[in-house]
């Protein structure tokens, strides 16, 4: 240990906390895939959702056919909405826990700030957006947009109805809670102090226990 | 052409009949059908997975997971459509039906020389008493398990049982973790600067602490801490001087300019009368010193050896010297002895207890060692074996570590030549 000057010392704890950051990066970068893992009935709604926005499956027909589906569809292309809307029955045997964490996976796996509107029926259907983001509430004619649409009734005219109060740019960015690079930095600053500080605390308790001085340096000489 | 002179539409099909039809072609071809809505997220391997189990058991077996259409019996669709299949498909045959995607119930109807399909809910009920026997279990689960049950006569035990809920296929997706949150750019600062700052400063604390670890330490304790009598660095006890040790080639240096000392003092001396016993101490102790010196070198092993010399040195030039006889009595002097922890401290004019072992040893001290706490007492250190390890020097196998350079014995001398003499 005789050759751990400082320099070596501050290098190798360089490596060792980048090596740490890398670590927590890519944590952090697969917990969202992890916690969003879809199965094949979700893949498959999200394939149907990217041509033109609504999906429809083959048990959910019943509640929206064909010609309403394509309606919906061009009104999502005409106002150019970052709009979803998926028709399906509820499940509970499909490969998630819930169904708006289904909702969940859907936006997920599409990939882009959206808003997606699933229709299972009067009583388990959900709106969601894309973590991070929210529905813009204020319109141009300065009334409040409805941030989902009513469920009970019909979906061929409830879903088209509610799409055309969304205002122009019905998505905005939520605030970061942690104010964005700059403040999470800070925070991250924040939250290590008391950790050095606490590990500087034990190295030094393991120092008086081992009849050396609380700081790391040398004995002071005795007076003789 | 009006409406009114249209031919009329044939009469529609019942839409129940023609998707029992359809359902029943498809088993005749598969005997297993599941839709994505009862697939767990992975449909083929449920598919696959049941199609093996429906091949391996010794009866017909026709498996349904899968939506119904309306109009089936409200009460009971599944044995609604059980039995509807059956008439389609005829034979013998163990039905597995579930249709509602929203609930949990799996009906199994046997037609025909099959086994019996209550079985499977005897057999749930015996090994779980309390219920919830398809907890964690996705109909697929279910399936797997009630086929088994039946193939092996309703013999199951409790584990294999449950283990239907481990397989990863069947088991239930994990619980939606309600206060997840997808990590956002300052998450991401966040978290990477506190991984960054935490772990680079707590590791370089730990380095600084490891790098100093000796440095740092009490004098006394640098070889083994708390414990007397282990070799640390020369010059920098707190029992002795603060000014470096000498090493082998200044011992030699002091030892050969003593020897010639004593040799100019032995020849002024020559014609004085001397008792026999003080002649053989100084001659003897003479010889052997000389003996020692031209046995030896000056690397770091030699230290001892050229320690010894320069102590026998010692002894005979104060045997041999004005000082023999105290002043205040006709007694005579008793021999030099050195510093017992390290003779380069000078000679022990202070007495001190040691622990040695169990028990605890009496042994010339100099001044300082005399004073000095055992934590602060730090013996000479010599280089030994294979790898020149330093290890102080009464834990080696040599006559001065038998003798204590005098400590134990009264006539050194006689014990060293007699060790040169073997070794020769």
């Amino acid at each position: 240990m005789k050759g751990l000057n400082r320099i070596t010392c501050a290098v190798a704890a360089v490596v060792l906390g980048t090596g740490a950051a890398l670590v927590v990066d890519a944590r952090l970068d697969s917990s969202a895939d992890r916690e969003y893992a879809a199965g094949d009935r979700v893949l498959a709604a999200v394939e149907g959702l990217r041509d033109d926005h609504v999906h429809v499956t083959d048990d959910g027909r019943g509640m929206l056919a064909e010609a309403d589906e394509r309606a919906i569809a061009e009104l999502i292309a005409e106002r150019d909405l970052p709009a979803y809307v998926l028709v399906w029955k509820n499940s509970w045997f499909a490969g998630y826990d819930h169904y708006v964490q289904s909702a969940e996976q859907v936006l997920h796996q599409l990939g882009e700030p959206a808003l997606l509107v699933l229709w299972q029926g009067p009583e388990n259907s959900t709106t969601q957006v894309t973590p991070g983001w929210t529905v813009d509430r204020w319109t141009e004619g300065g009334g409040d947009a409805e941030v989902e649409p009513t469920y009970l009734g019909d979906a061929a005219l409830r879903i088209p109805e509610w799409l055309e109060q969304l205002p122009e740019d019905p998505l905005v960015a939520q605030d970061d809670y942690y104010g964005g690079l700059g403040g999470g930095l800070a925070a991250g600053a924040f939250f290590a102090a008391p950790i050095v500080l606490g590990f500087w605390l034990l190295l030094g308790v393991v120092r008086v226990a081992t009849s050396r001085r609380f700081r790391n340096r040398p004995l002071r000489a005795p007076d003789r | 052409m009006s409406p009114a002179d249209a031919p009329a539409d044939p009469p529609a099909a019942d839409p129940v009949d023609a998707f029992v039809d359809e359902l029943a072609d498809a088993l005749h071809e598969d005997p297993v059908q599941v839709d994505p809505m009862f697939g767990n997220g992975r449909t083929e391997d449920v598919d696959a997975a049941l199609t093996d189990v429906v091949a391996g058991v010794d009866f017909p077996a026709y498996v349904v997971l899968a939506p119904g259409p309306d109009g089936l019996a409200a009460n009971d669709p599944g044995r609604d459509l059980a039995g509807r299949l059956h008439e389609r498909i005829g034979g013998d045959g163990v039905y597995l039906v579930q249709t509602d995607p929203a609930s949990f119930g799996l009906t199994i109807v046997s037609h025909g020389d099959v086994p019996d399909a209550f079985l499977v809910s005897q057999i749930s009920v015996e090994v779980w008493q309390g219920g919830g026997a398809d907890a964690a279990l996705s109909p697929g689960g279910s399936v797997a398990r009630a086929l088994e049950i039946l193939d092996s006569g309703g013999g199951m035990s409790e584990e294999e049982f449950g283990s239907y809920a481990e397989q990863t296929i069947y088991r239930d997706p994990p619980e939606w973790d309600l206060d997840y949150e997808v990590p956002t750019q300052g998450t991401y600062a966040m978290g990477t600067a506190l991984a960054f700052l935490a772990v680079g400063g707590c590791a370089y604390l730990l380095l600084r602490t490891l790098a100093r670890w000796r440095e740092t330490a009490p004098a006394g304790a640098r070889g083994r801490p708390g414990r007397p009598g282990r070799p640390g660095q020369r010059g920098r006890s707190a029992a002795t001087p603060s000014t470096p040790l000498p090493g082998p080639a200044q011992v030699r240096e002091t030892a050969e300019a003593e020897l010639a000392s004593l040799a100019r003092l032995l020849d002024r001396t020559a014609d004085r009368r001397v008792e026999p016993d003080r002649r053989q101490l100084v001659d003897g102790s003479y010889d052997t010193a000389r003996s020692l010196l031209e046995r030896t070198g000056t690397d770091d092993a030699d230290l001892d050896d050229l320690l010894g010399a320069l102590v026998l040195v010692r002894i005979a030039t104060a045997a041999a010297g004005s000082r023999s006889r105290s002043k205040r009595g006709g007694e005579p002097r008793a021999p030099y002895r050195p510093c017992f922890f390290d003779p380069r401290h000078g000679e022990g004019t202070q007495r001190r207890a040691v622990p040695v072992g169990g028990t605890e040893l009496t042994v010339p001290a100099c001044r300082a060692c005399g004073r000095a706490t055992d934590a602060a007492l730090e013996p000479m250190g010599v280089r030994s074996g294979l790898l020149g390890r330093e290890r102080p020097w009464y834990e080696l196998d040599t006559v001065w570590a038998r003798t204590g350079y005098g400590a134990f014995v009264d006539d050194l001398w006689q014990h060293v030549a007699a060790d040169l003499r073997e070794t020769r």
